[in-house]
């Protein structure tokens, strides 16, 4: 009676865990199969790594986006091309000599780099676009 | 290729140099606890040798060379003590009913743990920079750490938002690894986010195995992993996992001591609650109230006179780890965004709002009834099992299980304390880590639990 009682308890147990391990296992499987090829997190390393070849070692380096109502989104830019850019600092602001430029909207970037004063060094997939100082050498 | 190899040798040299230490202090004889200091080695190990890295690397600054040999030293030293001591060191204690190895339990572990490991590659796969707190506060770090080691300490205090108060075993176990693989890749936190879920759940097993015996081992073992949402925490390379492993190690070495009265287990339990504090600020709570609790319930059910001395070998281990923390937040000129306001009388007023308390109370409930998407409530299965099979019919055993729920509730009334006093918006601060802080528990919990309940088909 105590070796039923006890199987009952494990099966009990046991069922639900395996399930939820299994059925995880297989949600994740339809997930790994649809996933993009790079997530948001991947995609900023590698705009990164572009830009870093056409930046000199620099202290800080700015940020700037067409859309500065959107906080969040600015938030998660600034946040994402920080943890690339290490050690170099990311401030919002167009004072260093080159800025990082997210355009989402804008159909023109020569024109809104020019709005700022910036001149275009070079330009990535999604919008994001190297910017120097006119003046800048 | 070549890298990857070489940042496998990297977590190859810290976990051998963990094993070495545990090997130090305690002689294994059964296979469940060959196998306890196996898993324990890859904390015990991550932790040293983020010391080494921290005082040798992240301070002095010397060249990495140094802090390597340094290890490689501390190996060799560490395999030559033991083996110099292994004659006077006492032997674990195999208090299971059914200490030997079982085909039928270690068969039904298998398959979660290869399923939880293919869930883990894929996690990793998808998203392989890690999630929010991975990238943004961990990986953040070790970045700083690597590219920019001579002024790191202003880097992360520019840096408010990746939280700078934070301590460095995990990033400093990252900057290791990428200095190993001569690069800094995203294979270095997944290595250590892998190795630390998989430990996790070796300590479990190997634990309840070594007190209980191998079926109430393996049913610990598939219920933790049945929670995904603890795989996936490790996948996206949050530091609540190797918090997780550090706390259940704690609890379980504790409860070792009390079943086998060896003293060197309450400074192996030391060590780790004090590596508990060197992964995240809820350590130092965490390591308060297992001691807390210990005492508590020594007292209550044995007037044991020579507690002092269980308090002296915990809190002499737990110093070391403790010391390096301390120093650490010293060197970062940056408050704590947890304990500033904290120290207002203002904010601990509001521990007497009601309508405040009862919100947390609420959402604490919520979310431990929806941790997982289980077909039915985890609780409800869990009480069912518990109803079935009955208590533990063994004191000391009993008081292991105790010690440990004892533990998690005054941790969860210290996290209750924390959200009411907090001058965040509430609401937001929960839905942004409650469910993270009862993850971190959880391995805790299950081992109390199933070391509390009778082991199914014992004699």
């Amino acid at each position: 009676m105590s070796i039923q009682r006890d199987a009952i308890a494990v099966i009990l147990l046991l069922t639900p865990a395996l399930w939820s391990n299994f059925h995880e296992l297989s949600v994740q499987w339809k997930g790994f199969k649809s996933a993009p090829a790079s997530n948001e997190v991947t995609k900023v390393r590698l705009v990164v790594d572009s830009f870093k070849e056409a930046v000199p070692s620099q202290e800080r380096i700015g940020y700037i986006s067409d859309s500065p109502q959107d906080k969040a989104a600015e938030t998660l830019d600034v946040m994402l091309l920080q943890t690339h850019f290490i050690p170099t600092l990311v401030v919002r602001s167009t004072d260093p000599a080159f800025v990082v430029a997210h355009i989402r909207n804008s159909a023109d970037a020569s024109n809104f780099a020019a709005k700022n004063g910036l001149t275009i060094v070079r330009t990535y997939s999604d919008g994001f676009v190297l910017l120097k100082h006119q003046l800048s050498k | 290729m070549i890298f990857l190899l070489r940042e496998l040798l990297g977590v190859a040299l810290f976990w051998a140099l963990g094993v070495a230490i545990v090997r130090l202090f305690v002689k294994s004889i059964s296979t469940p606890a060959k196998l306890l200091i196996v898993f324990l080695g890859v904390g015990i190990g991550a932790g040293t040798s983020s010391i080494i890295w921290f005082l040798l690397y992240a301070v002095a600054h010397l060249k990495p060379i140094f802090p390597i040999t340094f290890e490689i030293v501390c190996l060799g030293a560490a395999l030559w003590a033991g083996h110099w001591t292994n004659e006077r060191k006492k032997e674990w204690v195999a208090e299971s009913e059914d200490s030997g190895p079982k085909l039928l339990p270690t068969l039904l572990v298998a398959a979660p743990v290869l399923s939880a490991a293919a869930y883990f590659c894929m996690s990793s796969w998808i998203t392989p920079d890690g999630e929010w707190d991975g990238w943004a506060i961990w990986n953040l770090h070790a970045r700083i750490l690597f590219k920019a080691l001579h002024f790191w300490t202003g880097e992360m205090a520019a840096l408010p938002f990746s939280h700078p108060d934070y301590p460095l075993l995990e990033p400093l176990a990252i900057v290791r690894l990428w200095v190993f693989g001569g690069h800094e890749s995203p294979l270095g936190p997944v290595l250590i986010g892998f190795v630390f879920t998989f430990a996790t759940v070796g300590v479990l097993f190997s634990a309840i195995a070594l007190l209980k015996g191998w079926w109430q081992a393996a049913i610990g073992v598939v219920t933790l992993l049945g929670v995904s949402t603890f795989v996936h925490l490790g996948a996206a390379q949050y530091a609540d996992v190797p918090l997780s492993f550090f706390l259940l190690s704690s609890v379980a070495l504790v409860a070792c001591y009390t079943v086998s009265r060896n003293r060197h287990f309450m400074a192996l339990a030391g060590l780790a609650s004090g590596f508990a504090a060197w992964t995240k600020n809820e350590g130092w709570l965490f390591a308060g109230v297992l001691l807390f609790g210990y005492c508590i319930l020594v007292f209550w059910q044995e007037k044991k006179m020579d507690l002092i001395r269980d308090v002296q070998y915990f809190a002499a281990a737990f110093a070391i780890p403790a010391l390096i923390t301390i120093i650490e937040k010293k060197m970062v000129p940056s408050a704590s965004d947890v304990m500033t306001w904290a120290s207002e009388w203002n904010s601990w007023l509001k521990l007497l709002e009601w309508k405040r308390i009862s919100l947390i109370l609420t959402n604490f409930g919520s979310y431990l009834w929806s941790l997982d998407h289980w077909i039915v409530n985890p609780i409800l299965v869990l009480a069912a099992f518990g109803l079935l099979v009955g208590v533990e019919s063994r004191a000391a055993i009993r008081r292991t299980g105790l010690t440990g729920f004892v533990s998690v509730l005054l941790t969860l009334i210290g996290y209750v304390v924390i959200y009411a006093i907090s001058e965040q918006d509430v609401v937001w601060y929960i839905n942004s880590s409650l469910q993270r802080l009862y993850l971190q528990l959880l391995p805790v919990f299950l081992f109390s639990f199933l070391m509390f309940c009778r082991s199914p088909f014992a004699q």
